[in-house]
């Protein structure tokens, strides 16, 4: 399978933090969830992929093209939803349309005239004039009308009230019909990415904690409860976080077969939610 | 390269006619009042290369700039459009702005004055500098650019004029001034005008050239 993207090694510093080593693989026909929590990287990943930011180190092709070397084709097949919409207020959004649709050979002016209905939105109107909510709806009608090629949407989701939120992630999926296309989006909302995504790439202080087909985070990943006496320095070692009371413990694993083997009758395992590998990774309330 | 100029236009379009409407009545009436031609010149040039400054800043003020880097463009692109529409801009209000002077009553020097080939070249010259030194750090810093341009202008005025005044260093300023002008003068006498002219010219789009390589340099730096 053709990857529509892909991110070997890539490295950024900042001061007080870094992005480390990422690497991950987005094939063509599939639509990759970035998740991780805030000032994980996702911002700067994506950022990295459109060249908004210099990478220290790495490469980053998409549909096989530097994306530095080959900059201008590279953006041309990307449909790009920043997380905060930034346009010069003042202007209506039929002239913001009028300046950004000439840059797109592909450009779609039927389609743009469709979402902007559907989205309800007012196109004489000035873009200060609008909601968060109707700047990103704005925003994803404009990276939509050009039939990109690879969607990369940054917390497309947030601001949108849930019914919008629905249909847009069904009409994610719907542009998936064309299988050469691709779609990347972060997000906080954990549901959407389980809703919708085909492939999960957590992010946790600037490194890639896994890229991996939805299905097999739900094979691999899951939540073990059991009583405290079966904690040994062993069965630690399965763990990837855990959380542990006078009752009993609560823990993190990424190999459920291993645990079974390991600790068999002793203990409950349940699947991980994405939610719940954020929270025992981050570790912020986990005591081992 | 004409799409980002045409982006810029549309999502422009109000401020400028507003602003540059507004420099026309503003330039004309002082046109008038100025008795030098070289003095109005010099006002002129300074205002009309700062309305599509301004209009860069708005730019920044809206943190817009992602937009331009997430377009199917290079930077290089980007930088050379600023340059082109600057220009254009500049040069277009300068002649609409000369042309509202020569035309309103009440002006204390001819027409002639104002066309001449040195008038021309002068202010082409103060555009080149002026364009030449701002550009680069309004595309890389924004507005923090354009005000560090000018204080640094104001602390350099001061600290000239207190050089001058106290004859630090056994310095006199205004005497450096003569001579550099004696000496314009003697290579003038000594090459001729048509060479000593182009010789002028040559050194502008030279000039334009190194600023922009630097802005380019800058620009590919700029994080978004």
């Amino acid at each position: 399978m053709n990857n529509a993207l892909e991110l070997s090694r890539v490295g950024k510093k900042y001061k007080g933090f870094a992005l480390s080593d990422v690497s991950l693989d987005l094939p063509a026909g599939t639509i990759m969830g970035l998740v991780g929590p805030n000032g994980a990287g996702k911002t700067t990943v994506i950022k990295l992929i459109l060249n908004l930011i210099r990478r220290d180190g790495g490469e980053i092709r998409v549909f096989g093209l530097d994306n530095i070397r080959r900059e201008a084709e590279v953006k041309a097949r990307i449909g790009f939803v920043h997380e905060t919409p930034h346009f010069i207020e003042d202007v209506r959004l039929k002239d913001l349309k009028a300046a950004i649709a000439p840059f797109y050979d592909k450009w779609n002016e039927a389609l743009f005239r469709s979402l902007a209905g559907e989205f309800g939105l007012p196109l004489d109107k000035k873009f200060k004039a609008l909601s968060h909510g109707m700047k990103m709806k704005f925003q994803i009608a404009l990276a939509l009308s050009h039939e990109a090629d690879l969607l990369i949407m940054d917390e497309p989701t947030s601001g949108l009230d849930p019914v919008f939120r629905r249909e847009l992630l069904e009409r994610l999926s719907g542009i998936l019909q064309d299988e050469r296309k691709a779609i990347l989006f972060s997000t906080h909302i954990t549901t959407d990415l389980e809703r919708t995504a085909d492939i999960i790439t957590f992010i946790h202080q600037g490194r890639v904690v896994f890229s991996l087909p939805k299905d097999d985070i739900r094979d691999r990943w899951g939540l073990v409860k059991g009583p405290n006496g079966l904690l040994t320095a062993e069965t630690r070692r399965l763990f990837k976080g855990l959380r542990q009371t006078s009752l009993g413990f609560e823990a993190l694993t990424d190999d459920i077969p291993a645990v079974r083997r390991a600790l068999d009758s002793g203990v409950a395992v349940d699947r991980a939610s994405i939610e719940d590998i954020m929270v025992f990774t981050d570790g912020r309330d986990a005591h081992a | 390269m004409l799409s980002l100029i045409r982006k810029d236009l549309i999502l422009s379009k109000r401020f400028l006619l507003i602003f540059g409407l507004l420099y026309l009545g503003y330039m004309g009436y002082l046109g008038s009042r100025v008795g030098h031609p070289r003095e109005i010149i010099v006002i002129t040039t300074l205002m009309c290369g700062l309305l599509p400054l301004i209009q860069y800043t708005r730019e920044d003020k809206f943190k817009a700039g992602v937009l331009n880097c997430s377009l199917p463009v290079t930077r290089r692109e980007i930088v050379l459009s600023r340059y082109i529409l600057s220009w254009v801009l500049t040069l277009v209000l300068y002649v609409l702005v000369m042309g509202v002077i020569a035309l309103l009553p009440g002006r204390k020097f001819a027409t002639s004055a104002m066309f001449s080939l040195n008038t021309v070249l002068f202010a082409l010259a103060f555009m080149t500098l002026y364009l030449g030194l701002l550009l680069p750090l309004i595309l890389r810093f924004g507005l923090a650019g354009m005000f560090a341009f000018l204080i640094v202008l104001q602390v350099f005025g001061v600290a000239t004029l207190l050089l001058d005044r106290y004859k630090v260093a056994h310095l006199r300023l205004s005497s450096l001034a003569v001579v550099v002008k004696k000496g314009l003068l003697d290579l003038h006498a000594s090459l001729g005008t048509p060479v000593y002219d182009s010789l002028l010219v040559v050194l502008m789009v030279l000039l334009t050239l190194a600023s922009f390589w630097f802005a380019m340099f800058l620009y590919k730096r700029k994080d978004f």
